[in-house]
């Protein structure tokens, strides 16, 4: 061991006199070759030295303290072919080294680092991997990290779920790997394994994300890689991708300084149906009149009101962000700071309130962030960095979604006809509007991300790297409801009030060690060998208490309560993995990669031990081989195929089986909890890809596609096992297969470039299929358990998460599905008439006279009988089970679409003229096979208690009832009239259980205007004479404009958000709007300066 | 190739090598101090954890399958947002996807389970008065199935199904729950759980003939004759208002879901038949159901609302009660056509409370069904006597379960129905 640090430190000696040898300088110029126009930011790196330097405001570079001798320099430059020059340094002497570049759709030469082991060119890779350069984005509508995702790349989908203020996407790449483990990919930030959860405690929708917590103004660029072929090295938590942040070092100059501010305002879009509804007597419609000031109203008078408009406000939003970087040799930093502010669109102000009340809840979200790294470059062979970033955020919000106490939900449930003083909007149940705004929901995060690194190179041909990361979370969210909470005596649930709380402590530990040995070992072949080992520590410590009923007003902790609960989980993963790659390079133009991980778990089962990733990859770049002569417009073309395995570990304890605490009146008592299955191990996602970039017309036109397909095998099925057995859970287990396969196409144009003026467009678009091959046996699992309005199923043969429902029966012309008069057989129209021709109004409510006595019939207790809107499956007659051997039962289980289309993807363009102004675009669209479970309208429209209060579901049920109205609103008991409402009650209105997904499901395709911008770069001998080295106005938008045939709120609205449920809800408890806020407009005002 | 092959084994080799030994240094040993494992239950130590375990379970399994079961019937009606109560109200009792049926099965199956599994762990320690509690979790989880479901499946353990008793099979639960009553009294436990037992035991017999009564409904004979003398024989062991209860409370965490659902949630509430609701109809505003002979609001149910009101989601389910034991023995007078002995017990019962005794004022069989309706409010027995005294509730519509086909109960839902390949 001595003798090895010994070695250790006598190369690390060997190293450092390098410093003092003679050295030179090389300075110079970087323009753009056609418009001659400096080229700002474009980097010049010497890769024998590991150094290099980034060119000013005016393309300038310098390179100081080079020793004498020849080095190939790399110039490279976002949206610019790549350039190398050759250059001699002189002892004592500068040399000028002045280059142009050519603007370039396609960029091979780009280097990355995220599942390649260490910085390699794109063009040696066999497998996609995408870039998102932040540089690119500068002049975008960009407040989040979700926002610098958003619609950026084929096969990435940012699932916004919802537009509540600080609610952050859930991410999705190439659809789902898995059947029961989390689907989002794992993230990495300068190395470090992060927290990539999300969620808020205590409501499903309203979640914001992890992710967000970075500040994106310091991010310089992300990388991603999108399954498993490609992120092999990265073993047991990788087959849903990764994606890699590298957050901006310091160049080597003086400190230069950022600071930009941006001023939102946020409104959301008038997307609701309004309330509707009608009184049945005199004295309703009276009541009506005196709370919704309305004169003169009579019963079964339609009237309508916006209660969820009624909500909104004009929200505002404030960033402010600075940032300093530089260096001197040997050594760079870069820090930044930056505070956002938002108190969003939600109002619920002007409230009629008793004395002394006032409207509790807000939506604010506050995020103050920091950044800091250090390089130090000891010596041109060693390098130490240090990175660390600190967010410290609070978010207030309200319940939301499908929850009952909700503030939207209970507007949207509200009826005009229940209006009093105490009840607002006529909510139904369970809260009014007023009482719900004083439950307040709150979360506070602080997270700190930091890492050191060390990178060595001994020898000319070995480098070894070493990275050690924490990324620890804590995250407290509170719900509140004060004493006396129910201000208006409606809501009976913890009326003297309650305190939940839950902290949650996450701690992720990585350590990455790696070598890297290259090796030309003739002059046309090159070899490249990485060897390492990773690790990560995953901790979680939960703390969650919860307090009802405080003795008076004011209190406000768990302990005053008279009943109070606490909770402790303690969950802890270990991963240790080892993994090597070799890379072999032919001539320049062909690289062949193979590699694996070996993989050990704390998590997989005493049965298990170890797992093995492989991975081959090829890439062949015709167009760099000696042989090459274009064909046709064809400038650059590469071919690449990569074929690999990653995984997906169980959760931590799923293993074992476990008994639980359940405590009785008789005292503490265990119950079952977990079944366990001690063979339980990661299931294998195999991934192969196929791919070809090609660069046309001088690649000032660019065309990437990759075609992949997906395997998983050994697929943890959470399989449902008899419940009369035991144990309630669900149980992992190794069992299923699921299959993906997908095209991603990206077209990038440069169409026209002049010093004054450029259009650039682009377009991208990703094909996926998905499909449950293989339950092992297992039943179809039921996404949202028992609850029957999520139609959302895991079934063989299908893809996942598609809806299953119910479908009316299909019946002869002249006959409807339904059998009012009890004959077991569909009702002709003519036995509906009969049927409908005898009901009547009376006093209100439809009853019926059938013994014809000219009366009301009762039943055999005397009570009148009385009818309404048929919804039971004894009156709506349903199509039978199709296909009874897929393990479904009952009659809901006809195929209703799936959540994930067929097509999404984005196209977008920039157009600069004047010189100095540039307007930037992006719109997403989803099409094909999409369909959106409109959850939101079948409560409004069929639900007799809390719906039936859109302005068509409205309408039904009053001509239902009355058979038509005359001009003073009396009822006219026309059959005809009632049958032309039962048939729109049948084919539009009538869903919910049980008739689940009936009239509910629909489809979705979209076309969102995601982004515009219109910037004005003020020139720069304006700025420099305001002693500024770069200022810039922009102003933009998000979220624009929506076209959609779906009839529902917002197809991108989703019952959950990010971390919203357990891991199957996460996964494809999707496409299903249920009650939450639309997604709003932004507007959104920059200023940017540099000096 | 070979070469290759040949130089990257050792690198590999050394790789592993360093893998295997950070394993066996035991960083892959994580605690896991949230749980029990199976050998723990091995020990000794665990019987009255097991046992206590036992009764939350059967506690909470009593209340969410009460919830369903009540709405079912006339003592509860739906007045939230969740349709299937409402379909429950309107006496759909047999779909088997009704969420709430759905969502109570797997309870009701987890405490059956533990009930023969704890039992047979606690057997083996020998016999204790954990046994003896857990014998009778184990007769009232039996006796519960019995009277609420159509059919069951019993047997199933872990990941082996089991098929189901059959609809034809139920009342042989009833024997199942007779011998483990019989075994826990052979332990001579005394005290209030001996009380108890007596009175588990009287009822068990008396459910079982009421079980008879409604498989198939037998609306011109309702009236049964059994488990009179077990009845007498818990009296004389009780309290005068002596009931065993199952306890929910804040204290420790365990919830009636029935009253979480009635008090906090508001989906459902008591009938208009037994109250006056409050303007917004999702609340008891007061108690309106008269007693049959004096005309007042009845006192005992009056005072079981208001508690349970007050008591939020934390409502206390009786079990076994004197006031049921009074009942059986009514009833069994009126069957056997003793109206003496029928009146002396039914006024027994009414002396409870201060009502005027009965002395022939109204119909006997009338007033043993409200009698029964009142005393018995939400313990589950409400559904077999709309059958078999041929009520309907209010809320029943005539096309459901419930109206077409009497004699309906709850089913095997699609939890277990999709899970378990042993049933057809």
């Amino acid at each position: 061991m001595k003798r090895w640090i010994l070695s250790l430190f006598i190369l690390l000696v060997l190293g450092l006199p390098l410093q003092a040898v003679a050295q030179g300088t090389i300075k110079g110029t970087v323009t753009d070759a056609n418009t001659q126009e400096p080229l700002i930011g474009a980097q010049v790196v010497i890769p024998a030295l590991t150094t290099g330097a980034v060119t000013d405001f005016d393309g300038m570079y310098e390179i100081p303290n080079v020793p004498a001798g020849e080095y190939e320099f790399e110039i490279r430059y976002i949206g610019y072919r790549s350039a190398t020059e050759t250059v001699t340094v002189a002892s004592g002497q500068t040399v000028t080294l002045n280059v142009s570049l050519n603007e370039s759709a396609i960029n091979l030469d780009e280097v990355v680092v995220t599942g390649a082991g260490g910085p390699v060119e794109k063009r040696k890779l066999g497998n996609s991997i995408a870039t998102i350069d932040a540089s690119a984005l500068e002049t975008a509508p960009i407040q989040t990290f979700s926002d610098v995702l958003q619609g950026r790349e084929p096969g990435l989908v940012g699932l916004p779920s919802g537009g509540q203020t600080g609610e952050g996407t859930r991410i999705r790449i190439r659809g789902s790997a898995s059947l029961s483990q989390s689907n989002e990919p794992i993230i990495y930030i300068d190395g470090v394994r992060a927290n990539n959860g999300g969620g808020l405690t205590f409501n499903g929708g309203g979640s914001p994300s992890r992710l967000d917590d970075i500040n994106p103004e310091a991010i310089e660029r992300v990388e991603i890689l999108k399954g498993a072929a490609a992120a092999t090295l990265y073993g047991s938590e990788a087959s849903n991708g990764v994606i890699q942040i590298f957050t901006k070092r310091g160049a080597v100059g003086p400190p230069r300084f950022t600071f930009q501010t941006q001023q939102a305002a946020i409104a959301y879009p008038k997307a609701y149906d309004n309330n509707v509804g009608f009184a049945r007597t005199q004295a309703q419609a009276d009541t009506m009149a005196r709370w919704l000031g309305a004169s003169g109203l009579r019963p079964f008078q339609l009237v309508e009101r916006e209660f969820m408009e009624d909500l909104y406000e004009t929200g505002y939003g404030q960033t402010y962000s600075a940032s300093v970087s530089g260096g001197a040799p040997g050594i760079t930093y870069y820090a930044s700071a930056r505070w956002q502010d938002e108190d969003g669109p939600f109002g619920g102000n002007d409230r009629r309130y008793p004395q002394g009340v006032s409207t509790l809840v807000e939506d604010i979200v506050n995020r103050a962030q920091a950044t800091a790294s250090l390089n130090i470059f000891p010596t041109d062979k060693l390098q130490f960095r240090v990175t660390s970033s600190y967010t410290d955020s609070y978010l207030q919000t309200m319940d939301s979604n499908n929850n009952i106490y909700g503030v939207p939900s209970l507007a949207q449930f509200s009826k005009p006809e229940l209006v009093k003083f105490n009840n607002e909007t006529g909510t139904v149940a369970f809260a009014t509007v007023n009482e719900s705004m004083q439950q307040v929901l709150e979360q506070n995060v602080r997270r700190f991300v930091g890492s050191i690194g060390t990178n060595y190179r001994p020898l000319e041909m070995l480098t070894l790297d070493a990275t050690f990361g924490v990324d620890f979370t804590s995250q407290k969210d509170t719900d509140v409801r004060g004493f006396g909470w129910n201000i208006d005596g409606f809501s009976g649930s913890e009326t003297d009030g309650s305190r939940d709380y839950r902290n949650t402590n996450t701690i992720e530990l990585t350590f990455d060690v790696k070598g890297t040995l290259q090796n030309q070992i003739t002059p046309k072949i090159e070899s490249t060998l990485l060897f390492g080992s990773q690790g990560f520590i995953t901790k979680e410590d939960i703390l969650d208490g919860a307090g009802i009923n405080f003795p008076g007003p004011g209190f406000n902790v768990t302990g005053a309560a008279e009943i109070e609960d606490v909770e402790e989980i303690f969950e802890e993963i270990v991963n240790v993995g080892v993994f090597f790659q070799e890379q072999v390079g032919l001539n320049n133009f062909i690289y062949l990669t193979i590699g694996g991980r070996l993989d050990a778990n704390s998590a997989f089962g005493s049965d298990f031990s170890t797992i093995f990733y492989p991975k081959v990859s090829a890439s062949f770049i015709p167009s760099d081989a000696n042989f090459w002569r274009p064909i046709g417009p064809i400038s650059s073309l590469r071919f690449r195929a990569a074929l690999g395995q990653s995984g997906l570990q169980p959760g931590a304890f799923d293993a074992l089986t476990t008994y639980t605490s359940f405590t009785s009146n008789s005292g503490p008592g265990i119950s079952p909890e977990n079944l366990g299955n001690p063979e339980l191990k990661p299931e294998i996602s195999t991934e192969w890809e196929l791919g070809m970039e090609t660069g046309l017309f001088q690649d000032r036109l660019a065309v990437e596609a990759t075609y992949w397909d997906r395997v998983v095998k050994d697929a943890l099925v959470a399989r449902q096992f008899p419940t009369s057995g035991g144990f309630r859970e669900t149980q992992l287990d190794n069992i299923g297969e699921l299959k993906g396969r997908g095209l991603e196409v990206a077209v990038n144009a440069l169409i026209y470039n002049s010093a004054s003026t450029s259009v650039n467009v682009f377009a991208n678009a990703a094909y996926l299929w998905e499909q449950v091959s293989d339950m092992g046996g297992a039943p179809p699992i039921k996404v949202g358990g028992a609850y029957p309005r999520y139609r959302n199923y895991l079934v063989e043969g299908y893809a996942p998460g598609t809806n299953f429902g119910a479908q009316l029966l299909n019946v002869p012309a002249g006959s409807l599905p339904v059998d009012l008069n009890g004959d077991g057989s569909p009702d002709t129209e003519q036995q509906a008439l009969d049927f409908l021709g005898s009901l009547f109004v009376d006093d209100g409510k439809l009853v019926g006279d059938f013994d014809g006595d000219g009366a009301a019939d009762v039943n055999n207790q005397g009570d009148v009988i009385t009818y309404g809107l048929p919804n039971t499956t004894s009156l709506v007659l349903l199509e039978p089970n199709p296909n009874p051997a897929e393990g479904l039962s009952g009659n809901l289980t006809h195929v209703l679409g799936k959540p994930t289309p067929d097509w999404a993807g984005s196209i977008g363009g920039s157009v600069k003229f004047l010189r100095n102004f540039t307007v930037t675009t992006l719109f997403e669209y989803k099409t094909g096979n999409y369909y959106v479970n409109n959850l939101t309208g079948a409560f409004r429209q069929a639900n007799p208690v809390i719906g039936r209060n859109t302005p068509s579901s409205a309408a039904v049920e009053l001509d239902y009832i009355t058979g038509g109205t005359d001009g003073s609103g009396t009822p006219q008991n026309s059959a005809e009239v009632r049958l032309d409402a039962l048939q729109r009650w049948l084919n539009n209105e009538l869903a919910l259980s049980p008739f689940s997904g009936l009239n509910t499901i629909k489809k979705a395709d979209f076309l969102r205007w995601r982004e515009l911008s219109l910037t004005y770069n003020v020139p720069r001998s304006f700025a420099q004479r305001v002693r500024l080295r770069n200022l810039s106005f922009t102003v933009a938008g998000r979220n624009l404009a929506l076209w959609t045939k779906y009839d529902g709120v917002d197809p991108e609205l989703n019952a959950i958000g990010r971390g919203g449920g357990n891991d199957l809800d996460d996964n494809f408890l999707d496409g299903v709007e249920a009650f939450g806020f639309a997604i709003p407009r932004r507007f959104i005002f920059t200023m940017r300066m540099g000096f | 190739m070979n070469r290759w092959k040949k130089g990257l084994t050792p690198v590999l080799a050394a790789l592993l090598i360093a893998v295997f030994s950070m394993a066996g240094c035991g960083i892959l040993d994580v605690e896991n101090p949230n749980n029990l494992i199976e050998d723990d239950l091995d020990n000794p130590a665990a019987a009255e954890p097991m046992a206590n375990g036992v009764e939350a379970a059967v506690t909470r399994a009593l209340s969410y399958i009460l919830a369903p079961y009540s709405v079912g019937t006339d003592e509860c009606t739906w007045v939230g947002s969740r349709d299937a109560w409402g379909q429950l109200d309107a006496g759909a009792l047999d779909f088997a996807g009704n969420e709430f049926t759905d969502q109570a099965f797997p309870y009701v199956g987890e405490a059956r389970w533990m009930t023969d599994e704890f039992r047979g762990r606690l057997e083996s320690f020998g016999g204790s008065e954990s046994l003896a509690r857990v014998y009778f979790y184990h007769a009232i989880i039996y006796t519960t199935i019995a009277d609420m479901f159509d059919d069951f499946v019993i047997g199933s353990d872990r990941t082996e199904p089991a098929p189901p008793v059959g609809d034809a099979n139920m009342a042989s639960l009833y024997d199942t729950a007779l011998a483990s009553v019989n075994s826990a009294l052979a332990l001579n436990p005394g005290g209030d759980l001996q009380t108890a037992l007596l009175a588990m035991k009287a009822r068990i017999i008396y459910s079982k003939a009421v079980w008879a009564k409604v498989n198939p409904v037998d609306t011109a004979n309702p009236l049964v004759n059994a488990g009179g003398a077990e009845a007498q024989a818990a009296l004389n062991a009780m309290d005068p208002d002596y009931r065993f209860q199952l306890i929910t409370d804040g204290g420790f965490q365990l919830e009636s879901y029935m009253a979480d659902q009635i008090n906090d949630r508001l989906e459902f509430t008591f009938a208009d038949t037994w109250v006056q609701r409050n303007d917004a109809g999702n609340k008891v505003d007061h108690v309106t159901f008269p007693d049959m002979i004096d005309g007042i609001v009845h006192p005992y149910l009056d005072a079981f609302i208001t508690d349970f009101v007050a008591a939020r989601q934390y409502a206390d389910m009786t079990i076994v009660s004197a006031r049921e034991m009074h009942l059986i023995l009514a009833e069994a007078a009126l069957a056997s056509g003793d109206m003496g002995g029928f009146t002396t017990h039914i006024n027994n019962l009414r002396t409870l409370d201060g009502l005027t005794p009965y002395s022939g004022q109204v119909d006997a069989q009338a007033l043993l069904e409200e009698s029964r309706a009142v005393n018995l409010f939400l313990q589950g027995r409400r559904l077999a006597d709309l059958y078999r005294f041929d009520i309907m509730s209010p809320e029943w519509e005539s096309s459901t379960s419930a109206v077409t086909r009497p004699g309906t109960f709850l089913p095997i839902t699609k939890v277990e129905v999709e899970a378990n390949p042993l049933i057809n």
